[in-house]
């Protein structure tokens, strides 16, 4: 059976999101069918307001609504600390511990030579124009542990270093045992770094 | 065959949906394939660690109905040297590229599993990552039967005492420029290259650690092999931008380093 045109047509759009199939699509436009007048106004809303009113931060690209990020804007956040990340969403994850306080660099994915991604496709030169005036003492990269993120990482950190020698300190967030894992299953290269970054107790 | 074992080495990931990835995988028994590792992305999971590339595992696969799914893995080798450094990561991710670019799924060939595993011992052992990866490349074309030949002049069989022979990657090797027309995807190259692309292709992968290549050499047999490789598969590899001297061949006209 074929849908009625304006059904067809929202299923078609449902489809191109990421991981819905035909019959996920189907059931999501169903449900709309079904929702409240309101509802689905909300949500039409919604997702025009966000296409038009998130920006990236132009300093530290983080998503934002306002000229410059909440964090950015912050004066009580610690303008000498800088962690560097992959995604906007890498800022929510460790925005959530409450532990950091400094700011924040998106570089806007990772080097990864199999997709022919190269360090020029990020946001580097970008974070060198923020290292330039001094402010920043520390940078920590805070990148996945993966092949990728582990090569970014260290890019970043041999750039900085023969840019800007000792005056900036550069650090690597610790990798090792994940929290309730298991060390029977742990692989060797997390465990030799478990191991070599042991710490007194 | 609903469950099968065998030795493996992951040489691409892609993500899938949230939390899985799948991987493509080098085997001994069954060549290249593509498995699911599922909730591998899951910080814990058992399988993260057997999922990043040229980790080097014994692995349970379960037969599924589009693609395997990897069910166990046991780390054999996850070569931390390798990642612990920009350059010789680059070799290493190169490598893989070469393998998944010149392979076909399913089609077992254990010789080129063990020359990948010896080339990413020797990029683990600190040998000389560039030679390592030349020394890949010749290998890896003598197991498909690209092997490019530096014996002697293809067309005339002979072979110069000095000045400057060409290679030509559709002759699939050395010309001599005097006994016939000079093949015209023909690259000129110093005679003396050949012996050092010679012992190369002869050596033992425990002896590269020996070699002395001056730079021309070195410069000189990147830039044949990537014309070479390039003109078997017909197209340029992602990841050879990214070694220190990716950048050499990339145009016809040869730029220093």
């Amino acid at each position: 059976m074929r849908f009625a045109k304006p059904l067809a047509k929202l299923v078609a759009e449902f489809e191109k999101l990421p991981g819905i199939g035909p019959k996920s699509a189907q059931r999501l436009a169903f449900h709309i069918l079904r929702i409240s007048d309101d509802q689905a106004r909300a949500l039409a809303e919604a997702v025009l307001d966000v296409k038009e009113r998130i920006k990236t931060c132009p300093v530290c690209f983080n998503f934002t609504d306002q000229e410059l990020c909440e964090i950015c804007a912050d004066p009580e956040r610690d303008h000498s600390l800088l962690c560097v990340v992959a995604e906007p969403r890498d800022v929510a994850a460790v925005e959530k511990t409450n532990e950091y306080r400094g700011l924040y660099h998106v570089l806007g994915g990772v080097i990864s030579p199999m997709d022919g991604i190269g360090p020029d496709a990020l946001r580097i030169q970008e974070l060198f124009a923020r290292l330039a005036d001094g402010t920043v003492r520390e940078v920590i990269l805070a990148t996945n542990p993966t092949i990728e993120g582990d090569t970014t990482a260290m890019y970043i950190a041999r750039e900085i270093r023969s840019t800007f020698g000792d005056n900036v300190r550069v650090t690597r967030i610790a990798h090792g045992m994940p929290v309730g894992s298991d060390m029977d299953y742990a692989d060797q290269a997390t465990l030799i770094h478990a191991l070599q970054w042991r710490r007194e107790i | 065959m609903k469950v099968y074992v065998d030795s493996g080495i992951v040489i691409r990931r892609i993500d899938l949906g949230e939390k899985d990835r799948i991987l493509t995988i080098y085997t001994k028994e069954y060549g290249k394939l593509s498995a699911v590792a599922k909730g591998c992305r899951r910080p814990g999971s058992k399988l993260a660690g057997p999922s990043e590339p040229f980790v080097h595992s014994k692995m349970m696969f379960a037969a599924g109905r589009d693609l395997d799914i990897l069910t166990q893995a046991d780390v054999r080798e996850s070569f931390p040297n390798i990642r612990r450094n920009v350059t010789t990561a680059s070799y290493a991710i190169y490598i893989l590229e070469l393998v998944d670019k010149f392979t076909e799924e399913r089609q077992p060939n254990s010789e080129l599993f063990d020359l990948l595993l010896s080339g990413l011992y020797m990029l683990e052992s600190e040998t000389d990552p560039e030679l390592t990866t030349r020394y890949f490349e010749l290998q890896i074309l003598k197991a498909l039967g690209y092997e490019p030949h530096f014996e002697a002049c293809l067309r005339c069989g002979n072979l110069p005492r000095s000045g400057r022979i060409a290679f030509s990657p559709s002759l699939g090797g050395i010309h001599c420029c005097s006994c016939s027309a000079v093949p015209n995807d023909a690259i000129s190259i110093p005679v003396a290259l050949v012996s050092y692309a010679r012992v190369l292709k002869a050596v033992e992968p425990n002896r590269v650690r020996d070699l002395r290549f001056p730079t021309g050499a070195r410069r000189d047999l990147a830039r044949v092999l990537k014309w070479h490789i390039r003109y078997r598969l017909d197209s340029d590899l992602k990841s050879v931008n990214f070694l220190p001297q990716g950048h050499i061949g990339a145009a016809t006209q040869p730029r220093s380093n």
